[in-house]
């Protein structure tokens, strides 16, 4: 094993994540955004209490039999300001609350706490109380600008380091986040190697900085041509979106994608040598059909991801 | 987000939940297991009829 700490899997040299007691992790489930940005705002518009909102909505979780989660958190908007300070407010609590009620129903999270894209998407011009450093700082120099990075890591050390009230303990030692994906889908820089991986190095130090001994991951599917940064980097996986049938595409498409879901090639790249691999976000987003799922996650596993959760 | 699923908010048609989108949702409980049937998982038919 490469990894010896006190969390509750580890990664093999063959880079397979395994519980401790040697079984193969395998989770499913989706992800799940109300802490933050438009989807807090839309549990506002209808008028509920949040927390209602996730207690009832982890229960559906659980109903589904989902046991993975994803957690995408706008704090480099909402929760810091432009030094990477963290800013403790209601959407952090939204965010402490729903760690603790996943982790009662036995769901396991990746957490990724900065999201990298607006925070005020789709219904916002402005909004004054948002100040951190992701919409002070352009998103294209997140990983190059010396000042951008200081701040992505200032932000990671405070944010691992904040105590969950909820469940007694610091976010960087929550049992059931398995993994940290630093920064969800960044401009990367693939053509700079050597800069790709000194980011990627400097948002690992951060994490390990706190004592945080989670499982860290690195996008890969924004340009599949960083596959040979994050094998140099000291990053432990990579993070794949699959949307074999497009994104958002205004209407119903029409078909049979089974051709298409049966292999998620990139993911068997060679260059992304002996390192975990996770989806963090997969659909048939604008199919009506409803057998593409256990089809999908069929070659999730064939390809030897570990962690699937569907967007949305 | 169950709340929100009937107004298709924000990134639309993309909600999964068992009231709004019940193929769906039981499309995606399959997947749960399919996703944990270790062993069977591979590139061949026998992986979702072994399920």
């Amino acid at each position: 094993m490469l990894q010896h700490s006190d969390e509750l899997v580890e990664l093999d040299d063959q880079g397979v994540i395994r519980w401790k007691d040697g079984r193969e992790v395998t989770l499913f489930g989706a992800n799940y955004c109300l802490p933050s940005a438009s989807d807090y705002r839309a549990a506002g518009k209808v008028g509920a209490h949040r927390k209602t909102l996730i207690e009832g909505d982890m229960a559906h979780f659980a109903r589904l039999g989902f046991d993975g989660l994803r957690l995408s958190f706008w704090g480099d908007w909402e929760n810091s300001e432009s030094e990477g300070n963290l800013v403790v407010n209601d959407h952090l609590d939204l965010l402490d609350y729903l760690i603790a009620q996943a982790t009662a129903r036995g769901i396991w999270m990746l957490l990724s706490p900065i999201v990298s894209h607006s925070s005020l998407w789709p219904d916002l011009a402005d909004d004054p109380q948002v100040i951190g450093f992701g919409r002070t700082l352009e998103k294209s120099r997140l990983g190059i600008d010396e000042k951008a990075i200081a701040a992505q890591c200032n932000y990671l050390r405070q944010f691992l380091d904040h105590h969950n009230p909820y469940s007694g303990q610091a976010l960087k030692d929550e049992p059931n986040i398995l993994f940290i994906e630093m920064i969800n889908e960044p401009c990367h820089h693939a053509e700079d190697f050597a800069g790709s991986v000194r980011y990627i190095n400097a948002l690992v130090d951060a994490v390990r900085g706190v004592g945080c001994q989670k499982l860290v991951f690195h996008n890969v599917s924004q340009d599949f041509a960083m596959a040979g940064p994050i094998q140099k980097s000291k990053v432990q996986g990579s993070s794949f979106g699959w949307y074999p049938c497009g994104l958002d595409m205004r209407g119903r498409v029409r078909g049979n994608f089974l051709p298409s879901v049966d292999d998620y090639a990139p993911i068997r790249a060679r260059e992304l040598g002996c390192k975990a691999k996770v989806v963090y976000e997969f659909d048939m987003p604008d199919t009506l059909e409803s057998c593409y799922y256990p089809a999908m996650a069929r070659t999730f596993r064939a390809v030897g991801a570990q962690f699937a959760a569907m967007f949305s | 987000m169950l709340a929100t699923a009937p107004f298709n908010l924000g990134w639309q048609v993309h909600f999964l939940n068992l009231v709004a989108t019940p193929r769906k949702a039981l499309s995606a409980l399959i997947a749960v297991k399919a996703t944990q049937a270790n062993g069977i998982i591979g590139c061949s038919p026998r992986a979702i009829a072994a399920i």
